[in-house]
């Protein structure tokens, strides 16, 4: 599509051309300096190509790298990201499996050079006129199409899970953990201070320190996919001092990788010191793992100036201003089978802000939609009688449409003006 | 041809944004809008029984009696085994308990209904497994394999013996949520019940008491009895055990050996079945019982409670178990 950009006839001639015009405009100096220069640079065939080469390996090497990764760790890492560092084993098709790694440009800068590059040529060499409104169209279709990218870094899907008589006023992800130190106010508010999962996980063995946390944390161990084992049954070395830690072990699984057809979520899990502040005088070694507010084990209490606070390791979450309460949940399967014929739920939304209070069925075809976000049924609450809901909001889902609305359409005008053009000329 | 010096523009910037830049720590105060139920448990075998220690309540109440619970487990004295003795926390009353209840042990003020429930069993009751998914149910939770429950059980050397500590969360087996912002209408009680049944008229449902799924209060003017559905694993004991159990325990009877067994049971007819069927009048209670054996449980209907309300609704009784149809 962009090379349809790039055709606007034999190019060193016209760039050159192009050069000579641009330094010719009578009273127009800055377009012989620098800023020229650089728009000129920008606006390269060769840069075009050199990019699109870059992008065929990203994605050559993004989906190599889900053999090993999940999906959400790759699109992470390598397309919604600056900068990556492949290693060498898909670099070299798995023949060398050293851990020596190289560096790339990731998705946001291929995608942002190409913008920039597809604006520059317009700027540079595309002129607005009825016989160029095709390719105007189309390439602003593909803008649209990049801009779009950008926009879904900021889509969210999560869950909600909901018992059966219960209330929910959070969406959890299913890819992103948060070290959670809760402190019970009332019987109606809590005090959250959170640690992201990140830095768990990239912790250079340095303590975590804030003012906002009640103690410092030193993370001894975070494993990104992790199975549990009694004490008994593994020689593992057990770092745990206090706690369930003391009887169970977290072992390192490997991650699940994009290929796998399963698609299981990672279930993470830490060993972590808790610091007295000031004294650094050890508070113990816990075990924190999302296995435990997966299948709901009590959060270890800890004790610090006579407040008590709770601490878990748990899926990120983003709490809403509104309340959906599970009122109902029903599971129909087929007569004498296992197999699910319906799942229902019926749920009250409460947002009380904007006077809303209603009851609401959620079914497969049937979503809630409500600020943005839309609400599917997606599956049962694992512990019992309940919902689980996959919530995602998604602030570009219509720019696909548009943008491949556009591109057809610049196509169509493009070709359209190409074939009358011909018809005249053999006609005349 | 670009001029060399102009990769430069494009490798430093990228080089820069390969850093990642720490997330923040992040405080807030966020409602709750949902309180869980969670679960204190105890199971204690000493000689020929087995010891179970309940308390059920919220979340919030529950984590300030973590401490108090293990302190109250660890002052359980069995110099007779038959009657143990504890030291009570401050503000924890003590009342005798009814049935199979030994003792039922009062937290706080009444209102909350925070009982610590102390109930003995025989050893037909000592499957761990078994136990902890039947009080998981009680929080509303699906039972579990062995394996898995691992987790939530603590082996705790008490000063009185080896014992099994259990402390779980659930949403509760009818909504007990304290946030609902709306009245959710409660879950009827039959719908979690495996069976359909017709209660005879005058019969009164009434909560269930440990161990039982469903629960009728009968009344003649004072006299009372009480008629229970309880749903036992397949390691229930055998017919004696339970007979025995029912005669020293509410009957006030001695045990009797298999021979008298033979001669005492008779049998119930219920469609193309006939059910083990016990009719025994004590010093203290009488007794009816049929035994239901299920493919995974068995299950034990029982009426108990004074000779004359049991003799006039003893026809009742077997219309009732006659009445009961399995679903699947």
């Amino acid at each position: 599509m962009s090379s349809t950009a790039t055709q606007p006839g034999p190019a060193p001639a016209s760039l050159k051309e192009a050069d000579m015009k641009g330094a010719l405009v009578p009273g127009n100096k800055p377009r012989a300096g620098l800023a020229w220069r650089i728009l000129q640079i920008c606006a390269s065939l060769r840069v075009t190509v050199v990019l699109f080469v870059l992008s065929f390996l990203l994605v050559f090497w993004g989906t190599w790298a889900q053999r090993d990764e999940s999906i959400w760790s790759v699109v992470n890492s390598y397309f919604r990201w600056w900068f990556v560092w492949i290693p060498l084993k898909p670099l070299t098709l798995e023949l060398i499996d050293l851990p020596v790694y190289i560096p790339f440009p990731g998705g946001w800068t291929i995608g942002s050079l190409l913008m920039i590059n597809l604006l520059a040529a317009h700027a540079v060499r595309f002129k607005l006129t009825w016989k160029r409104s095709g390719i105007i169209l189309l390439h602003s279709g593909i803008v649209l199409m990049m801009l779009g990218e950008f926009v879904a870094a900021f889509q969210i899907e999560g869950r909600m899970s909901i018992p059966e008589g219960h209330s929910s006023s959070h969406i959890e992800s299913d890819k992103n953990t948060e070290l959670a130190i809760v402190r019970r106010l009332s019987e109606k508010e809590q005090e959250e201070t959170l640690i992201p999962g990140s830095r768990l996980q990239y912790h250079d063995r340095k303590p975590i320190q804030d003012a906002q946390l009640p103690f410092d944390v030193e993370v001894e161990r975070y494993l990104e996919n992790s199975d549990l084992r009694s004490v008994e049954k593994t020689s593992q070395p057990n770092p745990a001092t206090v706690g369930i830690g003391l009887r169970q072990v977290a072992v390192a699984k490997s991650k699940v990788s994009g290929t796998d057809p399963n698609q299981a979520v990672e279930i993470a899990s830490a060993y972590v010191t808790l610091k007295k502040k000031g004294t650094g005088e050890s508070l113990g070694t816990y075990l924190v793992s999302t296995w435990f507010s997966f299948l709901l084990i009590p959060a270890e209490m800890v004790t610090v100036d006579g407040k008590k606070y709770e601490i878990s390791l748990r899926y990120q979450r983003e709490y809403k201003p509104y309340t959906i309460h599970l009122t109902k949940f029903t599971h129909d399967k087929y007569i004498g089978t296992e197999t699910p014929k319906n799942f229902q739920s019926d749920v009250r939304l409460v947002d009380p802000a904007n006077n809303v209070d209603r009851a609401v069925k959620i079914y497969m075809n049937n979503p809630l939609r409500y600020e943005g976000e839309t609400f599917y049924q997606a599956s049962l609450y694992p512990m019992g009688k309940g919902t689980v809901l996959q919530v995602v909001r998604n602030p570009g889902w219509l720019m696909p449409y548009f943008s491949t609305a556009m591109v057809t359409l610049g196509m169509l005008v493009h070709f359209g003006i190409m074939l009358v053009n011909f018809i005249i000329r053999r006609l005349a | 041809m670009l001029p060399r010096r102009s990769w430069l523009c494009v490798l430093v910037p990228l080089c820069l944004a390969g850093c990642r830049e720490d997330e923040p720590i992040v405080k807030q105060t966020v409602p709750r809008v949902s309180v869980m139920q969670r679960f204190f448990g105890a199971i204690l075998p000493k000689g020929e029984k087995i010891w179970f220690f309940k308390l059920v309540g919220t979340e919030d109440d529950m984590a300030e009696l973590q401490e108090p619970f293990d302190e109250f487990l660890k002052s359980i004295d069995f110099t007779d085994p038959l009657k143990p003795k504890w030291k009570l926390p401050k503000g924890w009353i003590e009342e005798e308990g009814k049935e199979m209840r030994y003792k039922t042990i009062h937290i706080g003020p009444k209102e909350k209904k925070l009982d610590l429930s102390v109930t003995a069993l025989g050893l037909e009751a000592e499957d761990v497994t078994e136990n902890v998914n039947r009080w998981r149910a009680q929080i509303g939770l699906v039972a579990f394999h062995k394996r898995d429950l691992e987790p939530f059980l603590r082996k705790v050397d008490l000063p009185a013996g080896p014992a099994i500590v259990v402390d779980m969360i659930g949403p509760g087996a009818v909504a007990q949520g304290k946030g609902p912002p709306m009245g959710a209408p409660p879950r009827p009680g039959p719908d979690a019940l495996p069976f359909k049944y017709e209660a005879p008229k005058g019969w009164e449902k009434i909560a269930n008491i440990t161990l039982s799924v469903l629960t009728f209060q009968v009344k003649e003017g004072d006299k009372k009895a009480r008629v229970t559905v309880s749903e036992l694993g397949k390691k229930s004991g055998s017919l004696l055990d339970n007979v025995n159990r029912w005669r020293r325990d509410y009957a006030g009877l001695p045990e009797i050996n298999e021979t008298q067994l033979a001669k005492d049971v008779q049998e119930l007819a219920v469609g193309l079945e006939s059910f083990k069927y016990v009719d025994i009048d004590g010093p203290k209670q009488r007794i009816l019982g049929v035994v239901w054996p299920r493919p995974d449980s068995t299950y034990f209907f029982k009426m108990a409670g004074h000779t004359d309300v049991v003799e006039k609704h003893k026809k009742n009784f077997e219309t009732f178990v006659k009445s009961v149809q399995f679903g699947g």
